[in-house]
């Protein structure tokens, strides 16, 4: 069976001759998995999603590659068709649930925009009873009430079940979480994410969940993609990578997670990634990596099959350096 | 409660500067006696319209009689000042009112586009009539328009007051300077409300550019653009004095003008007044519309 998600060297820029932000990506997702995509702020996250949707910030453009979406080619796509793609077969949920809703428009009124783009429900009191039931599927109490709120009024916690909400209406086949608990607090995400996979598991929905929250991914999500300065270095299913990591960057990152136990000291990555456009060959990693040599410096380093479905893009994958490996 | 008290006060605050700054400017018994009067005709003058009296007893007359709705007798008209004042203002109010609807009609929509598609030609075009329309004053506009509507082209009449035909120029002259801000407004406001989250998220759930612009960029930006609008109303009155002059529309701000020159306390007070009274109405307005619109500012929520 193909996948539902097939995106093949995505590229973004501002332009053809520009630095590319996003830099060749490939992914796939199956129907009813959930990806982790990781990777520091600036890694190209973000963009690599809004390019799902084609609703890239002004100014940057799908340079190159190909997004399927369930065999349909989406670059290929109408501005019309596409945005009836939108909220209709993908979904997205944004960092901030209090920005991302309108501060002027009823909680029901903003849920049931989107049956009424996608349904063609025209009369707001069908809306609402949409809005009401689609807001009890996320386990708000009292959603008879709810609907004639606004986003002022809920919690954060709360803000972000509606915005799950709007985005979950239609029941896509893929919903992308682009750091949904980043901005709730610590007692909240929990319910949030397994509100999530709740949903996921219920409707067979496929998600993306966008997150620097290793230990998140590692507890939801089936196969995790590493990005490193708009590059995937590292992708594969999420028990062995965690396990054994290929790339030194997701060993950095895994080492960079605090721990209950607390025994090890916790590791950093020295440096700063590099900004787009400043690598001219080699690993965009070389200058921050511990077992890097002067030929991570030189040439295209492309992902590598490593087997066991999983991938790195290192030329010494699974290497550790002397130190370490002595202990 | 309080709004009322601040209003009260505001009214209270701007009689009192008037009442004392137009003293200070002159003596009417010298403009309303012929000038071969003697000191002590004026004098005589003076008591009849009690303007011997130390003026803190001139103010607390003035203000008991205002209580009664009373505002004095116009020295120059010889009749009541406050019915003068209102029955001039229905011309300066239908002129300010079509000003600011054209200025809205104008403004707001090409704003709206400007912001749409930066760049545009709708955009291009605004920053050529925003900057034309912040630096041409009305009256020159207006004079721009007689000349071409009215000399050349012979479509409009020139001046007087009447039927709409006289009404469109100097409404339109009087809508220019407005227009301009309102346009900028509008294209600032929009450009920023399409920056936010909530307009991505409405893009996310599929909804189309028009609704995305109207429904929630517009709504947004609808806030400033609302309490700009009212600001405009009273620049709008008081740039009206020009186009007054220059249509010759007989209205409250010609009234005011030839009332200041002619040292008629009374109707400059009770024109201050009734301003003040406008104002305060207007901004209100504005509140309650603010309210309406956003649940944020509504009170006890």
């Amino acid at each position: 069976m193909s996948p539902l998600l097939h995106v093949e060297t995505l590229r973004i820029a501002a332009g053809p001759h520009a630095p590319a932000l996003v830099d060749g990506i490939s992914l796939e997702l199956d129907r009813g998995k959930a990806l982790g995509l990781v990777g520091e702020s600036g890694a190209g996250k973000t963009l690599a999603c809004l390019a799902l949707l084609r609703l890239l910030p002004e100014g940057l453009h799908i340079q190159d590659g190909r997004i399927r979406l369930d065999g349909q080619e989406l670059t290929a796509l109408t501005d019309t068709e596409m945005r009836r793609l939108r909220g209709g077969r993908i979904g997205m949920v944004l960092q901030n649930p209090l920005s991302s809703l309108n501060p002027l428009m009823r909680i029901g009124d903003q849920i049931g925009e989107a049956f009424a783009v996608h349904r063609g429900v025209r009369w707001r009191t069908a809306l609402w009873k949409l809005a009401v039931e689609a807001l009890r599927a996320v386990r708000i109490p009292t959603p008879e009430q709810r609907v004639s709120a606004y986003a002022h009024q809920f919690s954060g916690g709360m803000r972000q079940r509606v915005a799950i909400t709007m985005n979950i209406a239609c029941a896509p086949d893929l919903l992308i979480a682009d750091e949904p608990t980043t901005a709730l607090d610590a007692t909240i995400r929990l319910q949030v994410l397994r509100l999530l996979g709740d949903i996921r598991r219920e409707r067979r929905m496929a998600l993306i969940l966008v997150t620097h929250d290793l230990p998140m991914v590692a507890r939801f999500c089936d196969d995790v993609a590493v990005m490193y300065a708009g590059r995937i270095v590292e992708r594969g299913p999420v028990e062995a990578i965690f396990a054994n990591p290929a790339h030194p960057y997701t060993r950095g990152l895994i080492g960079a997670t605090p721990r209950l136990d607390g025994r090890r000291r916790l590791a950093t990555i020295a440096g700063q990634p590099p900004s787009p456009g400043s690598i001219a060959s080699g690993c965009a990693f070389a200058s921050r990596c511990d077992v890097a040599d002067a030929g991570c410096r030189q040439g295209r380093i492309d992902l590598l099959d490593l087997g066991e479905q999983r991938a790195a893009a290192c030329r010494k994958p699974f290497a550790r350096p002397p130190a370490e490996a002595a202990a | 409660m309080r709004r009322l008290a601040g209003s009260v006060a505001t009214i209270l605050l701007a009689s009192l500067v008037i009442f004392v700054l137009i003293r200070l400017v002159g003596d009417p018994t010298h403009l309303m006696l012929p000038p071969e009067a003697t000191d002590d005709d004026r004098a005589l003058l003076r008591q009849e319209l009690g303007l011997d009296r130390p003026m803190v007893v001139q103010y607390a007359t003035f203000l008991f009689d205002l209580l009664r709705g009373d505002m004095g007798e116009s020295f120059s008209y010889r009749q009541p000042a406050l019915p003068l004042v209102i029955s001039m203002l229905p011309p300066s109010l239908m002129l300010a009112g079509a000003a600011m609807l054209m200025a809205v009609a104008l403004g707001v929509p090409w704003g709206l586009l400007a912001a749409y598609r930066p760049d545009g030609w709708a955009d291009r075009t605004g920053r050529v009539f925003a900057v034309l329309g912040q630096s041409g004053p009305p009256f020159f506009v207006g004079l721009l328009l007689i000349r071409l509507l009215s000399v050349n082209w012979r479509l409009l009449p020139t001046s007087g007051y009447g039927d709409v035909t006289h009404l469109v120029m100097p409404a339109f002259a009087l809508s220019w300077y407005s227009a301009a801000g309102l346009l900028r407004l509008t294209r600032a406001s929009v450009t920023e409300a399409l920056r936010s989250d909530y307009i991505l998220t409405a893009r996310i759930k599929g909804v189309s550019d028009r609704a995305v612009l109207l429904r929630h960029a517009l709504r947004n930006a609808a806030l400033p653009i609302i309490t700009f609008t009212s600001s405009q109303f009273g620049i709008l009155l008081g740039s009206a004095v020009s186009i007054e002059a220059v249509f010759a529309w007989p209205g409250f701000g010609k009234l005011i003008v030839d009332a200041i020159s002619q040292l008629d306390y009374t109707v400059v007070q009770a024109g201050v007044v009734v301003a003040a009274v406008l104002f305060i109405a207007i901004n209100l307005c504005t509140d309650i519309l603010c309210a309406a619109l956003d649940p944020r500012i509504r009170l006890g929520s």
